[in-house]
């Protein structure tokens, strides 16, 4: 209980300080308001613009989900070929790899004229980007079975599906989570760079407006709300994964050692 | 009758630096509901030798039989024990010993359920069936392990150093636990272990293994009345079968 109220308390402290220290140092006039607005004035700007944050919000929010959700199923399905098939793994898993070295956040302009302005390049560019630490993780995942479980499905008699559902899978879920966490992360940079190159809705919108017009207040409100966002998402995942996976190590509490 | 037989049974590793002969005509047979050992120093190819009995390792040469037919592949009238007890986190204890029947789909749940709980409850497990694997001490797994192997009445056990990973004090409640089980079930087992005392204990027989290449050097029979209790430890006549193996594994210059 005392080490629950600590574990809230200590981050609040800080919070308080480091945004009283701020609000007190742009009211005494140290800083200009352009520079580095008032925290009460970023959060009067979010209240009276609410209706558009809100609208602008969803925009980005469906973004990353779905570029999200196209990696995380882009993800998977390469990881089973790449665990599964052995030419698969031999022929394309190179350039899996090799692509990885290309900025994908450079595609972006060629996202634009192929795909045009609406939703469908920021899912595809967050989607480029996310779904390379979801396949990584389930590869290592499926792979790191021992040999002597194998032995023994086989002795049951279980077929190569059942190998999968009863056993690889289970026992690949804590790093497919793992990479889920690194990828929602990723799907929120790649929805903001995406509306950054072209869009007409969307936080990153929100952002490249406020820019072209100085507004520093409004650009602290849209920072503001995509911090919120990309770590509620994360929470969501984090959730998700504490539910799937409550009898892993990582996310059980029996463990003293833990702490060491 | 044999239930098993293997015959000039030989395993041929490569390895970066040459070929390695882990096993080298090896034959061996276990009669129907008879308990074997197979004991040797570590890294002679016993458990290699277990893994190619069940068809799950492919021999060099020779061949295995089981029940008169010819094991070209895993094999699945069996149940194994190995040395770490391969429990699913995900599972419960339960849910681990159902394994078997979920994988098989060979009884219906019910009948698996009741099954279940009966060995459960007969391996001191009664009241942890919905535990998690690691809620339970290393003794207690490797009795989860043995029940998941027993759940199917599989006509052939192997055993794969079970209780290699547990203390000695463990490891002889676990010995008696296990031949009170056989006596109830009385298949046929092939035990794999590097313990003298823990094979003459439990077997019918005991198969000494030279070490690489593994070959069979001794064959040795152990009529001692069942059911054996802990005090037949200090009998002259176990004491005498531990002697005989000891001065093979010292002709073998196993022990110096």
């Amino acid at each position: 209980m005392r080490e629950r109220v600590e574990a809230l308390l200590y981050p609040t402290i800080v919070l308080v300080v480091v945004v009283g220290l701020w609000e007190g140092a742009s009211r005494a006039g140290w800083v200009a308001p352009y520079i580095l607005p008032a925290p009460s004035a970023i959060l009067v700007k979010l209240w009276t613009l609410r209706d558009v944050f809100l609208e602008h919000t969803w925009a980005t929010t469906l973004e990353i989900v779905l570029g999200f959700l196209v990696a995380l199923v882009t993800g998977i399905v390469l990881a089973v070929c790449v665990t599964y098939v052995k030419p698969f793994e031999r022929a394309f898993y190179p350039w899996i790899i090799a692509t990885q070295a290309v900025p994908k956040v450079a595609l972006g302009p060629l996202f634009i004229i192929w795909l045009g302005f609406g939703i469908l390049p920021k899912i595809v560019i967050g989607a480029l980007i996310a779904f390379f630490p979801i396949m990584i993780g389930t590869i290592v995942g499926l792979k790191s079975i021992e040999r002597d479980s194998i032995f023994l499905l086989r002795s049951m008699g279980a077929t190569s599906l059942q190998a999968f559902w009863h056993a690889r899978l289970p026992n690949g879920l804590p790093q497919i989570f793992a990479g889920m966490k690194v990828a929602i992360v990723l799907a929120s940079v790649g929805a903001i760079v995406g509306e950054f190159v072209g869009a007409n809705e969307g936080l990153g919108y929100v952002l490249l407006t406020a820019n072209g017009t100085v507004d520093t207040q409004l650009l602290f409100a849209a920072l503001l709300v995509i911090s919120v966002l990309s770590t509620a998402l994360y929470w969501v995942v984090h959730l998700a994964e504490s539910l799937f996976i409550r009898w892993h190590v990582s996310v059980r509490d029996d463990l003293t050692a833990a702490t060491m | 009758m044999n239930l098993v037989d293997l015959k000039g049974i030989s395993k041929r590793y490569r390895s970066k630096t040459g070929d390695v002969l882990a096993l080298e005509e090896v034959n061996l047979a276990v009669g129907d509901g008879e308990f074997v050992s197979i004991l040797g120093p570590s890294g002679c190819g016993k458990s290699t030798l277990l893994m190619i009995a069940g068809g799950l390792v492919a021999a060099s040469g020779g061949v295995v039989e089981i029940a008169g037919k010819k094991v070209t592949k895993p094999y699945t009238d069996v149940g194994i024990v190995f040395q770490r007890d391969l429990l699913f986190d995900w599972r419960t204890v339960l849910g681990n010993v159902l394994l078997q029947a979920d994988i098989r789909r060979n009884m219906t749940r019910e009948v698996a359920i009741e099954r279940a709980r009966a060995l459960l409850a007969k391996t001191g497990l009664a009241g942890f069936e919905n535990h998690y694997p690691w809620e339970l001490s290393g003794g207690m797994r490797q009795r989860v392990s043995i029940c998941r192997a027993l759940l199917h009445d599989a006509g052939l056990l192997l055993m794969d150093e079970p209780f290699g990973a547990l203390d000695s004090l463990t490891r002889d409640q676990m010995a008696m636990d296990l031949q009170r089980l056989w006596m109830s079930y009385r298949r046929s087992v092939m035990f794999v272990t590097h313990n003298i005392a823990e094979a003459v204990f439990l077997s019918d027989r005991v198969v000494v293994m030279s070490p690489r290449p593994g070959r069979i050097v001794a064959d040795i029979r152990i009529d001692l009345p069942r059911p054996r209790e802990i005090d037949v430890y200090d009998s002259p006549r176990f004491t005498a079968f531990q002697q005989e193996i000891r001065r093979t594994m010292e002709k073998l210059e196993v022990l110096r």
